[in-house]
């Protein structure tokens, strides 16, 4: 049986299971390539982790966090500017990416114009090539596989959609939803086959998240713990902190509430257990 | 010397965030099987990542490697399961009983320490071996009194387990300690006397004083801080061992800052390093001879029913209040009802009638700690 010569409603229940079988065994493709051992990733540093997660501006939106958490950048009352708290307080930092952040915050500035720095472009770049060899973002052979596995599930649908698609117009039949069903069809496949981080870095990110929700449901308190605080803002977002940290309640619409798209959940009574002593 | 000990905290889900974010104040964790066991498997997942990111061990309590009556399949094909899928830096059990003929202790007891519950329980221990594919460092448990029906010294029964399986010995401190003074006896020298060519790593943590004054006994609970004396066993320890030793800070219940634990691990760090210092300054090992016991013989089937029923015994008393009040009022005659021979029964008579309280009470606290945890129904808890 032709395909083609099935009725408007078969055809379009014909091309959704045809698209959506092409979609589940390309993603199955795609995480089968790109999955591997996990690597040990330098945890000391959670801005890399909040590249990670959601990129050059969450990277900077947990280094502001940080930094307000250890004072060194003050949040002005009413504007929703930073400023650092004094004049040198750059010098009081090691990290490149702190560093550069208090120098542009000498004056008060808008903290969301600083996702839009140049000058910050830096230390995202080089967190990027770090991830990338890592395996946690695609690399350039894993964009060259996830476009030709595109380029397959394009060749398959394609023929059969612009051949149904030209039959419509041809004979004046309604052809709007098949136009409409084939752009969502692109953007399916795209986002099946593009998304930011490799299968392995969604794996990885997600069993951190895992392992470090617990502390997020504890009573932290701002300036107390900042360590584990900037690693839960990293790889959980600003968001997931408890309320005690004010400024993130304020700076959040400035923000936008990003979450990752690799998606975290919860981890139960938390991933670790206790014990009792051992023997009577 | 070249050497390089390693210090860590066992992993606590309360902790987590501080681990990982300062992973360089720490060189290795331990994770409990039996968690890993109850989780879903993606966060057994994160566990294998946890594994890839800081060197951890595996710590099971489960199994009751020292039973007379053997080990259940069911357990070892789980901790197989657990051990590889995460890959950890190794694993490690407890050498004790937690279960006989049916009888569920929900903890771990010190077995009878006979010559036939050392063959026995190497003989449990190379099964296990063979069924994950890699032998697991065995830890020495901590026990109120003298376990019934016992022949053996502490070293003697530890030494006859090592020789017979080629395990290596995880030595809890604690254990140790609360052992020899609920015994009577001197840590050090009980720790001397142990095969210290055999220890690769070793676990400390705290406990407390119970029963009347006087008559105290000391309780590992791990819900205290490591005291002065661990920490000076420690440093004997390091003194008389050449190789690289791994000590993990164990607590369990509510778990203090994370600072407070690092101080922990920077006092073992300092007690280790005293240990290695005196070594060096006497020009090398300062090892004591310990003659080996020669263990070849293995036991005839009377002296492994033998201590199947000790283990019966003792896993009635330590699970059931009447059971316990039917031994005490009368050893002898529930050894002989048990099936033990009158030389075994014989030697009930001294039995310590406040020790097997306040181990059955002990045992009683923690089974209903356990209930009172959510999701935590069926793993024993252990140090």
């Amino acid at each position: 049986m032709n395909p083609l010569e099935l009725s408007g409603p078969f055809f379009l229940m014909f091309y959704v299971v045809l698209v959506g079988w092409l979609a589940l065994i390309a993603w199955f493709l795609r995480q089968r390539a790109e999955l591997g051992p996990v690597p040990r990733v330098d945890l000391v540093d959670p801005y890399r982790l909040a590249y990670l997660r959601g990129g050059r501006a969450e990277m900077i939106h947990v280094a502001v966090f940080a930094m307000i958490d250890r004072t060194l950048l003050v949040l002005a009352q009413s504007t929703r500017k930073v400023v650092a708290a004094h004049p040198h307080a750059s010098r009081a930092v090691h990290h490149r990416l702190e560093r550069d952040v208090l120098l542009m915050c000498s004056q008060p500035r808008a903290a969301s114009s600083l996702a839009r720095e140049p000058d910050l472009r830096a230390s995202g770049d080089q967190y990027d090539s770090e991830l990338r060899e890592l395996g946690l973002l695609p690399d350039r052979a894993q964009t060259l596989q996830r476009l030709a596995l595109f380029a397959a599930v394009v060749a398959i649908v394609a023929p059969v959609a612009g051949a149904k698609l030209s039959m419509g117009v041809a004979r004046e039949y309604p052809y709007q939803l098949l136009l409409l069903l084939i752009m969502v069809t692109f953007g399916l496949f795209l986002r099946v086959l593009f998304p930011r981080r490799t299968s392995l870095g969604s794996r990885v990110l997600q069993d951190l998240q895992l392992l470090v929700e617990p502390l997020a449901r504890r009573p932290l308190a701002p300036g107390s713990m900042t360590g584990e605080a900037v690693l839960v803002a990293a790889l959980l977002g600003p968001a997931a902190l408890p309320e005690t940290f004010y400024f993130v309640e304020r700076l959040l619409p400035t923000w936008g509430r990003q979450s990752d798209d690799g998606g975290g959940g919860g981890c139960g009574g938390g991933c670790g257990g206790g014990c009792g002593g051992c023997g009577s | 010397m070249i050497c390089r000990d390693k210090f860590g905290v066992a992993w606590r889900p309360e902790l987590a965030a501080g681990l990982l974010s300062h992973p360089e104040l720490v060189d290795v964790t331990e994770i409990m099987l039996e968690h890993v066991a109850a989780t879903a498997p993606r966060e057994q997942r994160a566990f294998a990542t946890l594994c890839a990111q800081l060197p951890a061990w595996v710590h099971g309590t489960t199994l009751g490697a020292a039973g007379a009556f053997g080990v259940t399949d069911a357990v070892v094909e789980r901790c197989a399961r657990i051990v590889n899928r995460l890959r950890p830096a190794g694993w490690s059990e407890h050498l004790a009983f937690v279960r006989a003929a049916g009888v569920e202790i929900g903890h771990l007891a010190a077995p009878p320490r006979t010559a036939a519950s050392a063959e026995v329980t190497a003989r449990n221990l190379r099964g296990i071996a063979a069924v994950v594919g890699a032998m697991p460092l065995v830890e020495n448990v901590a026990t109120l009194m003298l376990p019934m029906g016992s022949t053996l010294t502490e070293p003697q029964w530890l030494r006859g387990v090592l020789e017979l399986s080629g395990a290596e010995l995880l030595l809890d401190l604690h254990n140790l300690y609360s052992n020899a003074v609920n015994e009577g006896d001197d840590a050090t020298s009980r720790l001397l006397a142990l095969p210290l060519d055999r220890v690769r790593q070793v676990h400390i943590g705290g406990g407390r004083w119970v029963g009347p004054q006087g008559k105290q006994r000391r309780l590992d609970d791990h819900l205290h801080p490591t005291p002065t004396e661990v920490f000076d066993l420690l440093q004997t320890l390091a003194a008389h061992h050449l190789q690289p030793l791994t000590v993990i800070v164990e607590r369990d219940g509510p778990q203090p800052p994370l600072a407070e634990l690092l101080r922990e691990v920077a006092l073992a760090r300092e007690a280790v390093e005293r240990g290695r210092w005196c070594t060096a300054l006497e020009g090398g090992s300062a090892r004591p001879h310990v003659a080996r016991e020669g263990w070849r013989h293995a036991p005839s089937p009377a002296a492994h029913q033998q201590q199947q029923a000790l283990e019966f015994l003792l896993a009635r008393a330590f699970s059931d209040a009447h059971s316990l009040e039917q031994l005490l009022g009368d050893p002898r005659g529930t050894a002989l009802n048990a099936g033990l021979p009158e030389a075994v029964a014989d030697t009930l008579v001294s039995l310590d009638l406040d020790g097997m309280r306040l181990a059955f009470h002990s045992f009683q606290r923690k089974r209903d700690r356990r209930c009172d945890q959510p999701g935590a129904s069926h793993h024993h808890s252990r140090g």
